[in-house]
């Protein structure tokens, strides 16, 4: 089936590693989230899958074949970039109809529903769009590209909550829909969490966990109250994150198992974690 | 449905919990149609699995069951396999952690079970 | 390839107001300022596919990028642009000409005897190899990082330099045996002038310069 494999990635620049050694598969027909701070690689990792640049070593392959310089495989992928490739001088309408002729499965009409539905007019230039607009353009063709493989790089850049709002719905909408295999690359953690089904983490340009959202979310939790309680607690255990107010602390524990007795005695709180806070605390230095 | 999704429990189960709150209190009817994990999932923003997963849920439990072609709907006698499945977590759901709080604040028994009574005036 | 022809059409469709408002100009031109021997209308055309050729680039590879087009596909793409461009343009030059009654002693009435298919042959091979060269230069500032730029920018000035001195050095022999080479590229050795020797020297040109795009191409990167 496709799957998309990614092997032993390495991109250099000059003396910066972007991405070091990655390995990756992603089963096909899920919603991913491949979550990183700002210059961690998620940008570099998805113009890599559509071979917008070009790796130093390793390789990345769709359905067994590799997507460098190969138009069959690229044609399958819709990448809404966090540049804006289209011309600055071309109206909306006319990049609908351009992208229409390179993906025979672009459906026009959605487009000017989604359009309709966003509040975006398509007589204006792209140069003349703003932030948002831009945003709300480049996933308008994402999504009615009809592409089995979507990437959003930071989709929701500039839009304001309503519009963001709507374009997750969107997001399922078509997803549901049309099962696809969709990649949502942010660093806005909290309103995406609830539409992934698994999470990637990449951190300093290296994978540090693949998992599915829910299996995530139950293998850790938080342990609060007092200071030298938690501390008791925590002895041995592997954690990450810590929030200090006074004499009050916070940890977040990786175990599958709480030990409520344990924190009874010790007098702590044990709670769920949430996924934004995980990511704080598993991609802070 | 509310979801919260701050609060302690997985969000399929909320899901499912908010659906059984449905059909205790009528909105749904025995007999009636649930919204479609579709529906449920772009109302409420959560992965289309992850609203499958709460609904398989109920339909394991016997409270809803699928129509072919047509959708989820609530079993007959839903509303007491609802009941009497609450009624066996009442106690850990809600006893032991008033227990628990009554017991922090130095409540006594008996001011506890005063403000039962007065409570239970209202209903 | 599908998509090859594709993008080529976009890439035509994307100038065809700059070669249209081109055209009004020089139409208006040429009926405020008929007088014969006014030049032609290809010297114009060279400028205008040179220059258009140094502008395109950026624009247009950062769209095939965005609809995921391989780079060997924009690169036919282009070069199918450039050709339909030229023929395009040929073609308009010489309506134009005769509707403007140029008495046409431009370029190629200078060299050779009249002949209509040579001269429109010749005008496609002269207008490929200035589209491509504008593409060239295009590409290699584009790839070149900052000091690289600066270094291109001198380059012709140093290269030209360069041979006057060696020239100088050997006695003029440089200069002889590049102006002997230039007379049999354009035909113009033998008792008649023969067009066809220029048209495929200039053919010869272009395809030298589409290689070297070729090895620009590869594996060139998307530039903010």
């Amino acid at each position: 089936m496709y799957e998309i494999k990614i092997d032993n990635l390495i991109k250099r620049y000059g003396q910066t590693i972007a991405l070091d050694n990655v390995s990756l598969t992603l089963e096909r027909g899920k919603i991913y989230g491949l979550l990183g701070r700002n210059g961690a690689g998620k940008t570099t990792l998805l113009n890599l899958m559509t071979n917008k640049i070009v790796p130093t070593s390793g390789e990345i392959t769709i359905a067994g074949q590799s997507v460098e310089e190969n138009d069959a495989v690229l044609n399958r992928i819709y990448h809404m970039s966090e540049e804006t490739l289209y011309p600055p001088s071309l109206r909306v309408r006319e990049v609908f109809r351009w992208t229409r002729e390179f993906y025979p499965k672009f459906d026009p009409d959605y487009a000017e529903q989604l359009a309709q539905r966003f509040e975006l007019n398509t007589r204006k230039r792209v140069k003349e769009l703003s932030t948002g607009y831009t945003s709300i353009c480049k996933a308008i063709l994402t999504l009615a590209s009809n592409a089995e493989i979507l990437l959003f790089d930071e989709p929701v850049l500039g839009l304001d909550a309503n519009h963001r709002d709507m374009l997750y719905k969107e997001i399922l909408a078509n997803y549901i829909d049309n099962p696809k295999t969709v990649i949502v690359s942010t660093h806005l953690i909290d309103e995406v969490a609830d539409v992934l089904e698994e999470v990637i983490i990449i951190k300093q340009g290296q994978i540090i966990l693949k998992r599915p959202l829910e299996e995530l979310l139950v293998s850790a939790y938080t342990v609060s109250g007092e200071i030298s309680q938690v501390e008791k607690y925590i002895a041995g255990k592997k954690c990450v994150g810590g929030d200090i107010l006074g004499n009050f602390k916070s940890v977040i524990v990786f175990d599958d198992e709480r030990n409520q007795s344990l924190a009874k005695s010790l007098n702590l709180e044990l709670g769920k974690v949430e996924l934004q806070k995980l990511f704080i605390g598993l991609t802070n230095a | 449905m509310i979801l919260d999704f701050n609060s302690e429990q997985p969000i399929y189960l909320q899901l499912a919990e908010a659906l059984e709150d449905d059909i205790l209190k009528g909105i749904i009817p025995e007999e009636g149609q649930v919204p479609s994990t579709t529906e449920i999932s772009v109302t409420t923003k959560i992965n289309p699995a992850t609203a499958r997963k709460g609904v398989n849920l109920l339909v394991d439990e016997g409270i809803l069951y699928k129509k072919r072609g047509v959708g989820m709907f609530v079993c007959v006698g839903a509303k007491e396999k609802i009941m009497k499945k609450r009624r066996d977590q009442f106690y850990q759901s809600f006893v032991a952690t008033l227990l628990d709080e009554a017991k922090k604040l130095n409540i006594s028994r008996q001011e506890l079970v005063a403000m039962i009574k007065g409570g239970t005036d209202d209903v | 390839m599908k998509h090859v022809r594709q993008f080529a059409k976009y890439q035509l469709v994307y100038f065809k107001n700059s070669v249209l408002t081109y055209y009004f100009v020089v139409s208006l031109v040429a009926l405020m300022f008929n007088r014969p021997g006014s030049g032609n209308t290809l010297s114009g055309s060279m400028v205008f596919i040179l220059v258009l050729g140094l502008n395109w680039f950026k624009t247009s590879f950062r769209f095939s990028q965005a609809n995921n087009l391989s780079r060997k596909t924009f690169y036919f793409a282009t070069i199918l642009a450039i050709l339909a461009m030229s023929v395009f343009m040929s073609v308009v030059d010489v309506l134009l000409d005769s509707v403007f009654k140029n008495v046409q002693v431009g370029f190629f009435g200078q060299l050779y005897p009249p002949n209509n298919f040579a001269e429109i042959l010749w005008s496609i091979a002269v207008l490929a190899t200035f589209a491509s060269l504008g593409w060239m230069i295009n590409m290699m500032y584009y790839r070149a990082n900052g000091p690289m730029k600066i270094a291109i920018s001198f380059s012709p000035v140093l290269v030209i330099w360069l041979m006057v001195r060696l020239n100088d050095r050997i006695g003029g022999k440089l200069a002889n045996s590049f102006m002997a080479f230039a007379i049999r590229a354009f035909g113009l050795a033998g008792e008649v002038p023969n067009p066809y020797a220029a048209i495929i020297s200039f053919a010869v040109l272009t395809l030298v310069i589409l290689v070297i795009n070729g090895l620009l191409m590869h594996r060139t990167p998307i530039k903010a």
